[in-house]
């Protein structure tokens, strides 16, 4: 096998009480890939992001990034590490402008954001690079308007231009198209099918249609556990996935 | 260009106060001297209250360590009001490294108390300590050496003045350039969002502690020439009166500020020294009614009295945090 591990999961569970919410997740995503990970509402997809970034401790199980045992490593190590992550509901610096927001990823992953030492020079490029995340995500880089004043769809794309400047190995998608416009969906779209080869992502999104337009992989959680993994039209016939959504067509629960 | 606007006022300030010997009397230049002082010392309160969002009601310990350490320097060692401000400065950021790990996961209301009790507790020491010279306090501190001033042949309070002005002025550009560098913009992010700041690699007790360490840096060295323009100093001074005049200082300047804290702390000394005589106990009471007023109509302080005049905030520095969801 040639291909790389980036992130490497094993029998992950996480427990709040008596409430299984994560149950004995295992699975592997190497460079390249495109992991789709869907599920019903509350089937712990947002948990297992937070199990993977750091945000939550496991119950029991272990999470190695490029080789590497990251299971009991706070968050901010693991972003060093390499994970970059967008959250489901929009976790960004209302004090500051688009572009302040951006310039924060930057900073860190420049290694300048200890420096005592202001510089304009510095700053200037910085926001320049800054820029151009915001520009790849579809946000008007001159528009410097307040967190407040953007929608939905933006603060989205904001949350994903700041998971980009982190320039991470992994990169995870929680719902980043829920809210976003039909147009503001497809720059999102064909950004991540142009993102190199050399990361990893993985996707939470309830649109099916971006996700068999973008994932070479999908692993279908219900009620906490891996129920199906497999190719896009492997996943899309299966009977199994189709009885965890009550019988239903599965494109009929997620749109 | 927002800069060279802020350009003339400063410079017509700094002026004036550089001038101020020419028109006041000693009484009112050594008044003026203790306002300069305790501004300098709201403002680096103003850091971590305002830029990292932890209100602190022990500052007056960092005021008591650079306090003491310069007195006993100069008491002990020499007289040289540098070496002074070099080891309260030294004193200051030990304190604030201590505190800092200490409350490393305090916040809020559970940080106001453990920086409370530490400050009891260094307060109480100094109570106790007959090194520090106990309750009357460490006397016999000679008089600071300014030999640049001194040759002058000026008046002692006129050399103190400028001494303290140029002391406020560079302490007051050290955290001005920190605040705009990005350890600074870190310190406002932390407060702004940290579990955000977590999530893109930032280290929030690192940068919590370095707020705390710039703010009792700074009001550690108000603490020595404190110490230094009344070659005295005695545990009152570390009372927990002197963190809630501070602090008031802080939430009166606008805490989102730095100027504006410097200003308060100048202007509350000023109010205190001409009214004590008419209002004596009362001030305490006139505190809090500034307090209050100053919160109910000025809720960002002198500071955004003055910035409502002005062009749109800088986006970094202005409004509270708002999560939005
Ligand atoms: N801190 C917590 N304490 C207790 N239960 C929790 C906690 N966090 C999440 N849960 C539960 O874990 C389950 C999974 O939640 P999670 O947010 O991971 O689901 P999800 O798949 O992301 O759902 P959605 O599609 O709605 O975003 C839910 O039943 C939720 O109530
Ligand atoms: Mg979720």
């Amino acid at each position: 096998m040639s291909a790389e591990t980036v992130l490497s999961l094993k029998n992950v569970r996480k427990r709040y009480g008596a409430v299984t919410v994560t149950d004995d997740v295992s699975f592997t995503v190497d460079r390249g890939d495109r992991v789709a990970l869907i599920g019903p509402n509350g089937a712990g997809k947002t948990t297992l992001f937070n199990l993977i970034a750091g945000r939550t401790p496991v119950s029991s199980g272990s999470i190695e990034l490029n080789g590497r045992d990251i299971t009991t490593s706070r968050e901010e190590v693991r972003c060093r590490a390499g994970i970059g992550r967008t959250f489901q509901h929009s976790e960004l610096f209302a004090s500051l402008d688009a572009t302040g927001n951006v310039l924060m990823a930057l900073r860190r992953r420049h290694g300048i954001s200890r420096s005592i030492i202001p510089s304009r020079k510095r700053e200037a490029r910085l926001t320049v690079e800054a820029h151009e995340f915001l520009d790849a995500v579809g946000l008007d880089p001159r528009g410097s308007s307040r967190v407040s004043d953007l929608s939905h769809g933006q603060r989205r794309q904001l949350e994903v231009a700041m998971a980009l400047a982190l320039e991470p190995d992994l990169l995870l998608f929680d719902e980043p198209t829920a809210g976003m416009s039909g147009a503001e969906t497809r720059t999102f779209s064909e950004l991540v099918s142009n993102l190199p080869r050399s990361l990893a992502m993985i996707l939470i999104e309830h649109d099916l249609d971006v996700v068999f337009a973008l994932a070479d992989k999908v692993i279908v959680l219900a009620a906490g556990a891996v129920i199906a993994e497999g190719e896009p039209s492997t996943i899309r016939g299966s009977a199994e996935v189709q009885d965890a959504y009550l019988g239903t067509n599965l494109g009929e629960v997620f749109l | 260009m927002k800069s060279r606007t802020r350009i003339i006022p400063t410079v017509a300030v700094l002026v004036v106060l550089a001038l101020a010997p020419l028109f006041l009397d000693s009484y009112s230049l050594d008044v003026l001297t203790g306002g300069l002082i305790y501004g300098l010392m709201a403002m680096g309160l103003a850091v971590l209250v305002g830029q990292a969002g932890l209100p602190s009601l022990g500052h007056a310990a960092f005021l008591g360590v650079g306090g003491y350490a310069a007195g006993l320097l100069a008491v002990h060692v020499t007289a040289n009001p540098l070496a002074g401000l070099l080891a309260a400065a030294l004193v200051g950021a030990v304190l604030s490294v201590l505190l800092g790990v200490i409350s490393m996961r305090a916040q809020g209301i559970y940080f106001l108390m453990v920086s409370l009790a530490v400050a009891e507790l260094i307060h109480a020491i100094t109570m106790t300590t007959d090194f520090t010279g106990g309750d009357n306090g460490l006397s016999g501190i000679p008089t600071p050496e300014i030999p640049a001033l001194d040759a002058l042949g000026l008046p002692h309070v006129v050399s103190v003045y400028w001494y303290v002005l140029v002391v406020a002025v560079v302490v007051l550009i050290l955290v001005q350039l920190l605040v705009a560098a990005p350890l600074g913009r870190a310190i406002t992010g932390s407060a702004d969002n940290a579990d955000r700041m977590r999530a893109l690699g930032y280290n929030i007790a690192t940068v919590r502690v370095s707020a705390l360490v710039i703010s009792g840096v700074a009001v550690a060295v108000g603490g020595a020439l404190l110490t230094q323009k009344d070659v005295f100093i005695a545990p009152t001074a570390l009372a927990p009166d002197t963190s809630i005049l501070l602090l008031v200082m802080v939430l009166v300047g606008g805490a989102r500020s730095l100027v504006g804290p410097l200003i308060a702390g100048i202007g509350l000394v000023v109010i205190r020294s001409y009214t004590s005589s008419t209002i004596g106990d009362y001030w305490v009471r006139a505190l809090g009614a500034i307090f209050v007023l100053t919160v109910y109509f000025l809720p960002n302080g002198l500071a955004g009295l003055l910035s409502r005049r002005r062009a749109a905030p800088e986006p970094s520095t202005s409004e509270e945090a708002v999560r939005v969801g």
